[in-house]
């Protein structure tokens, strides 16, 4: 297993053996397969942070996140939030500069 | 390591964000024309109503186009929330001022697309909104010419039947 990126609390894996990533999370850990990843970035982009710190209602400053097709969910406080939009951004761009290596490195070379 | 993500999505991140933008802007558009159509058959403009009726199908068409793409080549299309379109219009001219409005933003937002694919050397997705460029011109031909007719005929109550005369007429042969 490679690890991509990490944050404080939360690590990103990917599997060459399972083709899928592993992301390790306040003691657990989630099965993405490459779909399951670029989704979970756009629904935690697409969580309004501001809505929830504005709003008054019972439950507002926390969201819930299904992932996996549903079989498991995500309750993430807003600080969780931040942590993870930091992560999973940060994951890609590692993942964009592994495609670049490829493309410059390993596919001139075939 | 493996380039999982090239393997698996044949689309750059940035690329699909930008198309699922599209997908919700042509669904937008879908029920604006809707509106429209509902407004222009309470008014009893028939023909402007056919045409909105056609428009919203085919701006629909449209998002099932990019929608289709973006799930073929890997990436997550998503779905998309949409706000109420306005109803309510002062004239028959202002409901096809406001469509012009919308087909040029349409125009804008896939020549921005465009110019993000070549910048990401995305080929691919390029060659697939050529027809969208294509489309957009005809679009706009199409809504700028019945415009014209309220410059030559002006909105009394017959230039107006007769405008949506016309209007019947460019709808099911284009501009030209």
């Amino acid at each position: 297993m490679h690890l991509v990126h990490n944050t404080n609390n939360a690590k990103i894996w990917q599997s060459d053996i399972e083709n899928c990533f592993y992301f390790d999370f306040k003691g657990q850990q989630y099965k993405l397969n490459v779909c399951g990843f670029i989704a979970l970035k756009t629904k935690l982009i697409n969580i309004d942070i501001e809505e929830m710190i504005i709003s008054d209602e019972l439950g507002a400053d926390i969201a819930i996140v299904p992932l996996c097709n549903d079989e498991r969910l995500l309750v993430l406080t807003i600080d969780e939030i931040l942590e993870l939009r930091e992560l999973f951004p940060g994951a890609m761009v590692m993942l964009e500069l592994n495609s670049i290596l490829h493309s410059r490195v390993y596919s001139s070379t075939l | 390591m493996k380039d999982l993500m090239r393997q698996r999505v044949g689309v750059q991140e940035n690329i699909m964000s930008l198309l699922n933008k599209q997908i919700k802007m042509e669904a937008q558009a879908s029920a604006t024309y809707l509106a429209m159509a509902a407004w222009c058959e309470q008014n009893s403009f028939d023909n402007s109503a056919a045409f909105f009726y056609a428009q919203s199908n085919e701006e629909r068409d449209h998002m099932l186009k990019i929608f289709h793409y973006v799930s073929e080549v890997g990436g997550v299309a998503v779905s998309p929330e949409i706000s109420a379109p306005k109803s309510e219009y002062g004239s028959l001219r202002e409901v096809f001022e406001t469509t012009l409005e919308h087909e040029i933003a349409v125009t804008e937002s896939i020549h921005q697309i465009v110019g993000a694919c070549r910048k990401a050397n995305d080929y691919a997705a390029e060659n697939f909104l050529q027809w969208f460029v294509k489309e957009q011109v005809e679009e706009e031909l199409t809504v700028k010419r019945i415009l014209d007719y309220f410059e030559m005929l002006g909105e009394e109550p017959m230039a107006l039947l007769m405008i949506d005369e016309r209007v019947a007429k460019v709808s099911a042969n284009g501009a030209y």
